[in-house]
């Protein structure tokens, strides 16, 4: 079952396109991380998503149903940001005890033994709360509605290390205790990258990838070594990112079609063949086309 | 995984109550101003003329009401109408389990309630008020507070003109929310139609008769006939600028 669907998905701010032509499909019980530079569109794309806001054009779907006014789509979807607002009439724990009447998955057990866990304290209003423990807190509520579909959108703006590392653990723990649909947005994806299932690469609001993470990996990968013997090789080759780094050496990543005799005579050639990681790949192909910030400093 | 299907009803009750509690500093602000209506009226009579007869008979008429608390009560009725619209009261139903719908009914459920609430705590204030003057100022009272059938239509009364101002505050409210515009229109409008009301006078004309034709209808049923109709269009055109509106926060 796909749990959400979007075709041609648009939204538009005023006359901005921020999601253009959006088309992908999320499949039941993964967790894919929503990937791409700040202003790309997935705040936005969430927000739809969670029923928030409504889509300018195109198709998007939750469950089989818009999501924006279905009371179906709402019971069974979370959104987690920093943002959350909670009147100030209520404290902590009553936030929790609300959550537990409206969400008819919430395991209030998982939510106490975290909440003791991370040191709240029941009369503690969400206003007065840090950053990093507003966070915390907005996390717990994430984990622990238990949502078919939980989207978390930058969960661990705030957070220390620490947390936010007992954060991925808490969040794959409960995964495979409960599993379910989740979408998580974040800019460290080298943290959350052993969390993923799939990605969804987005840039300028449209969908540049979406793959599973061991794709991925060996989607593209970096050859060092010189210059002409480089350039020749890649000559027909999609060329992902390049730099040199002196008159003859240069370090170029390009997309992984090679043949098992190329790979010997890329070898043969002197030319160093290196892994790229998920976050590098991300932003070289990410990266705005008109050279990088050194070109705009110089 | 199975998907969680709730019923239209519980979520409503659940909503409901949610808004009962989280919004008790309207109940807070509720008692503030009538207690500070009352302080204002025990200070005197509204309005009072004397007689004087030849001899050794002088009689003071005063209207010992509790008008200043249902005024404040009304004010207090608008303002809460339309703080339920902004942010803070409106987008947090989204944190939680709703749908634009369902939000908005419960809004006019609560709103409801607290023109319940409001006109009791009135009613009871002006009760108040007069008793005090019964047993310590000397003043004896013409007619019976007493009598049910004038305390039912008081409270009836009452409780029409106050759910009539949440929905108005709830009404400007959704407009405001709809576009910022409205911050300056409506009460240019407001002003320019009481600007207009004065300079006509108090003869025929639109302004001035749709006042007397809603507000100072004498017959009951008649009155809140005309009331239901206004808060049945200005509910429903808020429903309508609601049922399209995105969550900001």
């Amino acid at each position: 079952m796909q749990i959400v669907k979007a075709d041609g998905l648009e939204k538009k701010f005023g006359s901005k396109k921020v999601i253009e032509q959006m088309s992908f499909e999320i499949k039941e019980e993964t967790i894919t991380g929503i990937i791409g530079r700040n202003g790309a569109g997935k705040t936005t794309l969430l927000k739809m998503i969670a029923g928030f806001w409504r889509p300018s054009a195109g198709e998007l779907l939750v469950f089989n149903e818009e999501p924006f006014d279905s009371l179906m789509a709402s019971a069974n979807t979370i959104y987690i940001d920093d943002q959350l607002y909670y009147p100030d009439t209520l404290n902590l724990k009553q936030i929790l005890q609300q959550n537990a009447q409206f969400y008819p998955n919430w395991n209030m057990d998982l939510a106490d033994r975290l909440f003791n866990y991370f040191g709240f304290e029941a009369n503690q209003r969400h206003y007065q709360l840090s950053k990093g423990k507003r966070s915390t807190f907005n996390m717990i509520i994430g984990l622990a509605a238990r949502c078919p579909l939980t989207l978390f959108d930058e969960p661990t703006t705030g957070m220390d290390e620490a947390v936010r590392k007992d954060f991925y653990q808490a969040l794959l723990h409960d995964y495979i205790a409960f599993p379910r649909t989740i979408l998580l947005s974040s800019h460290l994806l080298q943290e959350i990258e052993p969390l993923l299932e799939e990605v969804l690469l987005i840039k300028d609001g449209k969908v540049l990838m979406h793959e599973s993470v061991d794709t991925l990996k060996d989607y593209a990968f970096g050859l060092h070594g010189d210059r002409d013997t480089i350039t020749s090789w890649c000559a027909n080759k999609s060329i992902i990112y390049q730099k040199a780094y002196s008159s003859e050496g240069i370090y170029v990543v390009v997309q992984n079609d090679f043949t098992e005799r190329e790979f010997a005579q890329l070898q043969a050639d002197g030319i160093k063949l290196l892994p790229v990681s998920l976050n590098d790949l991300c932003i070289y192909l990410t990266n705005p086309k008109n050279g990088g910030i050194v070109d705009v400093l110089s | 995984m199975s998907l969680a299907n709730l019923k239209k009803s519980e979520i409503l009750q659940i909503l409901f109550l949610f808004k009962l509690k989280s919004y008790s500093a309207l109940f807070t602000s509720l008692i503030l101003v009538q207690i500070l209506a009352m302080l204002f009226s025990l200070s005197g009579p509204i309005s009072s003329g004397s007689f004087g007869f030849s001899g050794p008979i002088h009689v003071n008429i005063g209207y010992y009401t509790g008008d200043i608390i249902v005024g404040f009560t009304l004010v207090w009725g608008f303002v809460a109408g339309l703080l339920l619209t902004t942010k803070k009261y409106y987008m947090v139903d989204f944190l939680f389990v709703t749908t634009r719908k369902m939000s908005q009914v419960a809004n006019l459920l609560f709103l409801v309630a607290i023109s319940i609430i409001g006109t009791l705590t009135a009613q009871l204030a002006g009760g108040f008020i007069q008793s005090v003057n019964v047993f310590f100022n000397d003043v004896k009272l013409v007619t019976n507070p007493l009598i049910i059938s004038e305390l039912l239509l008081s409270i009836g009364s009452l409780f029409f003109y106050l759910l009539f101002m949440t929905i108005i505050g709830y009404f400007i409210g959704m407009c405001v929310q709809l576009h910022k515009v409205f911050i300056i229109v409506l009460p240019a409008i407001f002003v320019g139609t009481i600007v207009q009301a004065v300079r006509l006078g108090d003869g025929y004309n639109f302004i001035t008769k749709s006042y007397y034709f809603i507000i100072q209808e004498s017959i009951f049923v008649l009155f809140s006939l005309k009331i239901f109709v206004l808060i049945t269009i200005l509910f429903v055109t808020a429903f309508l600028i609601g049922k399209r509106m995105e969550v900001q926060q």
